[in-house]
């Protein structure tokens, strides 16, 4: 056990399992809702109570910690004991008090006899810089991983769609859709075609294909690229003297797009895969 | 026409799909060996994956690829024999009309870079985007080297003479600071702590030590940007062969499934 000023870590007990389900649930979203957390910890046949950490404030479960316990091929002739990073979550209101860190030493501290030879995770590379690699010396795995995407539907664009115009309906953008008036389509490789009109009332997401003022063409590689690029401007003007981002329309329509962007980037930029 | 045939997942089928996993995927490193107990685990029992969603292509009457799509939109695992492009293309295109069925917005599938199923994927729709990233880190950098080292005696026995004592910079909370491999004839031994009359004394930082064994940077560019240091200097040729030698090497692959 490991005492902090305020919260105590220890090992997972039975009785703790649903308050660790529903703190991992309420920070990683949908992924882990209903079963996940079942299958991937207590009904997994190599788990082990003793490589789940709690912090507890109190009687209140406020942050936890787990490892699963892993062979792991290293090459094609080495594999290795190791232990998968799975799932660290703190409540809210307990993060940057150190929760997390002291769950990690915990953890560390307890199976420092087991002489792990490899621990590993994934995160993404912001969080790992900050928090991983000072806590726990994390580097990069070697590459050779792709991941390929495509869509089916706009369904979770439409969802985006709805959120925004509760926005509006709230004021929340006060006057910056006033005189907008834009239809675009969306052209992705391998999808089907996304048509936005864009009005002082808000966003329509099923706008008829026919009525679009400017037309993008792209793939989802660039799409991707796109939302997650912070200095947006430049990146687009290499995507379009590249070729993989190409603009159809009038002069004034594209003029009044670039003036919107922040619409669809507001739309585009939530989870659309 | 496709001269394979594709059907969904019956019991009995795990054998031979861990045994093509293990198969395709062998020259790779990152990723959890295939037994039939794990399997199951990680894809059949997985919540969002029911069995008309794993499907398994044949050639004649040998299994050539399968994959397992989830309801969430992931294909959790995918993998075809060298060649079997048509199986490939099958495949996928039945866990898109499964994904369809069901609902989902978008497929995502983890591949190899340079999979000749990259091909099929292209073809059926897909787009690469930014992967997740892994990352790896030790508790034990002697259990760590023991494995390098055992596993590949060839590469150490007969061209090492020396006891080397590795001394390591900001290593993290509980991982040792010291450990020692020691090759003398064909004995090779790995022992934690300093020896008392090491050959050659090696120091560099913890990371950096992990940069050289997963192949980040080489043993040499650390000496020369002086995070390298060696006594007596003489050895400094065979301190960078040795942990040359030690470098893993090829590409890493982890699937979906292993993934959460």
């Amino acid at each position: 056990m490991l005492v902090d000023e305020s919260f105590v870590c220890r090992t997972l007990r039975e009785e703790d399992d649903e308050a660790v389900r529903g703190l991992v649930e309420s920070t990683f979203g949908s992924f882990l809702r209903g079963k996940f957390w079942d299958w991937k910890y207590p009904w997994n046949p190599w788990f082990d109570r003793s490589f789940v950490a709690v912090a507890e404030e109190g009687e209140k479960i406020v942050g936890c910690n787990h490892w699963l316990l892993r062979r792991l091929k290293l090459s094609d002739s080495v594999v290795v004991d190791g232990a998968l990073g799975a799932d660290i979550a703190v409540s809210p209101e307990y993060r940057k008090r150190g929760v997390g860190r002291a769950l990690i030493r915990f953890l560390r501290s307890q199976h420092e006899d087991r002489k792990l030879a490899l621990m590993y995770m994934f995160a993404n590379p912001e969080l790992r810089k900050r928090f991983h690699t000072p806590v726990g010396g994390y580097i990069p795995a070697p590459g050779g991983t792709a991941l390929y995407t495509k869509i089916l539907n706009w369904n979770k664009v439409k969802r985006n769609v709805a959120a925004f115009n509760e926005k509006v309906k709230l004021g929340e953008f006060g006057n910056r859709l006033g005189k907008v008036d834009l239809t675009v389509v969306f052209r992705v490789r391998g999808a089907p075609p996304l048509c936005l009109h864009v009005d002082g009332k808000g966003v329509e997401a099923d706008a008829l294909e026919g009525r679009a003022d400017v037309t993008v063409t792209s793939d989802v590689a660039t799409l991707s690229e796109i939302k997650g690029q912070e200095g947006t401007r430049w990146w687009m003007i290499g995507a379009l003297l590249t070729g993989r981002l190409k603009f159809r329309g009038s002069l004034r329509k594209m003029f009044a797009l670039y003036k919107n962007m922040w619409v669809f980037r507001e739309i585009l930029s939530g989870k659309i895969t | 026409m496709c001269a394979c045939s594709v059907r969904t997942f019956r019991d009995g089928d795990e054998e031979g799909i861990v045994g093509l996993f293990n198969e395709v995927y062998r020259e790779y490193g990152g990723f959890v060996p295939r037994t039939v107990e794990y399997w199951r685990w990680c894809c059949l029992m997985r919540p969002d994956v029911e069995r008309d969603g794993v499907f398994l292509a044949f050639d004649g009457g040998r299994l050539c690829g399968y994959l397992v799509a989830g309801s969430s939109g992931n294909v959790w695992e995918f993998c075809v024999a060298d060649g079997e492009r048509e199986a490939a293309g099958a495949l996928l295109g039945e866990a898109v009309r499964y994904l369809e069925g069901v609902g989902v917005s978008s497929v995502n599938v983890n591949v190899p870079n340079g999979a000749c199923v990259v091909e099929s994927l292209r073809e059926a729709g897909f787009g690469e985007v930014p992967a997740e990233r892994m990352f790896v880190t030790t508790l034990s950098p002697a259990a760590l080297f023991q494995a390098l080292v055992t596993s590949r005696r060839g590469e150490f026995v007969g061209r090492f003479d020396d006891e080397f004592a590795v001394r390591l910079r900001d290593v993290p909370f509980g991982v040792g600071k010291e450990f020692s491999v020691k090759i003398r004839g064909v004995a090779v031994e790995v022992v934690e702590g300093f020896p008392s009359e090491p050959s050659v004394v090696v120091e560099l930082g913890f990371m950096d030590l992990l940069s050289v064994l997963f192949g980040g940077s080489g043993a040499g560019r650390l000496f020369l940007a002086g995070k390298l240091r060696v006594r007596p200097f003489r050895k400094l040729g065979a301190v960078l062969r040795f942990l040359s030698a030690a470098r893993l090497r090829g590409s890493w692959f982890f699937p979906l499934s292993d993934f959460g």
